[in-house]
């Protein structure tokens, strides 16, 4: 049953329950909203609005995805507007054959590895963005408990770099999961894998979790 | 059966650690009986408060990334796809099939506009202005004059101000230098509607043009500045023929 719905997403087949598209279902579907079908319809036709509604939907989400990955605001914003910039231009090249947002995802890791290329170095350690990070969110107004929140920050940077310690693959799922907010059928799609193949990275990787962080879980209702 | 429920219940926690599963999902009753499990839901809770956070991390990050990708898409200029691009991906056989459809009915369009030009209201129209056999030859002859007018009336703006030219050089003379330059570009122009001067029905504009581009020629090719007399060589080169008033006679009857 499992395999059939993420073969069904794999496809571009509407599948329940999340309807239509599993897009549309997560931003609501106003009747100003395309469709996924109809977005890329526009996007194939160069459309300018398609892009502002593409940019509506995804930003964010793809945004947090990178900026996972290269810990710096202005490094994930630029990269986030490549990757609309180059759905844009290839929308042409997507053939339906599976829905559009593993489809921008793969493309969103595979700018983000040509970057890693360009910049010939390895994913950013993110020791030096911690005080940074810090800072930013004590300007946005979050005095209330500072305390609390350095605690949280840093706990935050502990699990990144947790995950980055991971093996490639298990790297991949937990941040398409965790910052992506891709359902385990849609990451399958996203990273050519079987369900299956999903479940058991994800789980693998999980337990490499649970261990590194084992010394911060009994603090973790912070 | 104990083995498999607990099998079943390690799948559910990994969803759970993740936000893909609430606690409603659980099977309550398998994590009351078995303390393996119930020791890894609280290890998965505790996992999940820390990814939680984490996620959370990166979502205060993205705040107003919303807007300021807007505002960066926005000033950029989207190039618009090329042409054929259209005919490639999803549906580019029905944009085919539209295309050729489109060219037949232009070509149609086009037979048919000709078989109209060829009645003797449109011949008696077309003979007005030039003889004209086609859409592109009559668009193509409306450019033409339209650009021999224009040397045209360059021309008789720059010989009006050489003619009226008060200036003085610093050695005996009037500066001409400025127009010395226009008058180079007019005749590099004039050269260019040469061929066009030659279309039947053009022998008016022709004669006029051959007498502007004397004028300038002469102009072109004199020093930076002139004896007050060269000037009036040049006026009355053109005096002798009326070439300025019949230049503008000429236009105003092309304008109307």
């Amino acid at each position: 049953m499992a395999t059939a719905h993420a073969q069904q997403i794999c496809r571009g087949v509407p599948w329940s329950p999340r309807g239509a598209s599993g897009l549309s279902q997560r931003v609501g579907n106003g009747s100003d909203r395309m469709t996924d079908q109809e977005l890329i319809q526009a996007l194939q036709d160069g459309d300018s609005e398609a892009m502002r509604q593409l940019a509506e939907r995804f930003s964010r989400r793809i945004f947090k995805y990178l900026y996972g990955w290269v810990k710096n605001r202005e490094d994930a914003l630029d990269l986030t507007q490549e990757v609309l910039m180059r759905v844009y231009q290839k929308a042409d090249l997507f053939k339906g054959d599976s829905s559009l947002e593993p489809w921008i995802f793969k493309i969103a890791r595979n700018l983000f590895h040509d970057h890693l290329r360009r910049r010939n170095h390895k994913v950013h350690s993110g020791a030096q963005d911690l005080s940074e990070c810090l800072e930013n969110q004590l300007s946005q107004g979050r005095r209330s408990d500072p305390e609390g929140m350095a605690i949280r920050v840093e706990s935050a940077e502990r699990v990144r770099q947790a995950i980055l310690k991971l093996p490639k693959r298990q790297r991949e799922v937990v941040q398409l999961r965790l910052l992506a907010e891709m359902k385990l059928e849609e990451i399958a799609c996203a990273l050519d894998i079987s369900l299956g193949g999903v479940k058991s990275t994800l789980h693998n990787a999980l337990a490499r979790l649970r261990q590194e962080l084992s010394d911060l879980r009994e603090g973790a209702h912070v | 059966m104990s083995d498999e429920m607990c099998r079943s219940m390690e799948e559910q926690l990994d969803a759970y650690a993740v936000g893909l599963e609430g606690t409603q999902g659980l099977d309550r009753s398998h994590l009351e009986r078995c303390p393996r499990c119930a020791r890894a839901y609280r290890q998965a809770r505790d996992l999940r408060a820390l990814l939680d956070n984490y996620a959370r991390e990166a979502e205060a990050a993205s705040r107003g990334v919303e807007g300021e990708l807007q505002r960066r898409l926005s000033r950029t200029r989207l190039r618009p796809r090329p042409a054929w691009k259209l005919l490639r991906g999803r549906g580019a056989t029905f944009r085919l099939a539209a295309l050729a459809a489109g060219l037949a009915v232009a070509a149609f369009g086009l037979r048919h506009w000709r078989s109209i030009e060829s009645e003797p209201v449109q011949l008696e129209r077309a003979s007005q202005e030039a003889p004209e056999s086609d859409l592109v030859g009559v668009l193509e002859r409306k450019s033409q004059r339209r650009d021999i007018l224009q040397y045209m009336d360059r021309s008789r703006l720059l010989l009006l101000t050489l003619l009226d030219s008060q200036r003085e050089c610093l050695g005996p003379g009037i500066s001409i230098d400025q127009e010395k330059t226009l008058a180079r570009d007019l005749l590099y122009d004039k050269r260019l509607l040469d061929h066009s001067l030659k279309a039947p029905g053009r022998e008016d504009f022709k004669r006029i043009c051959d007498e502007l581009e004397a004028v300038l020629f002469d102009v072109a090719s004199s020093e930076a500045c002139v004896h007050p007399s060269r000037i009036r060589l040049w006026r009355s080169m053109l005096e002798s023929r009326s070439t300025l008033m019949r230049l503008s006679l000429l236009s105003r009857e092309a304008a109307t």
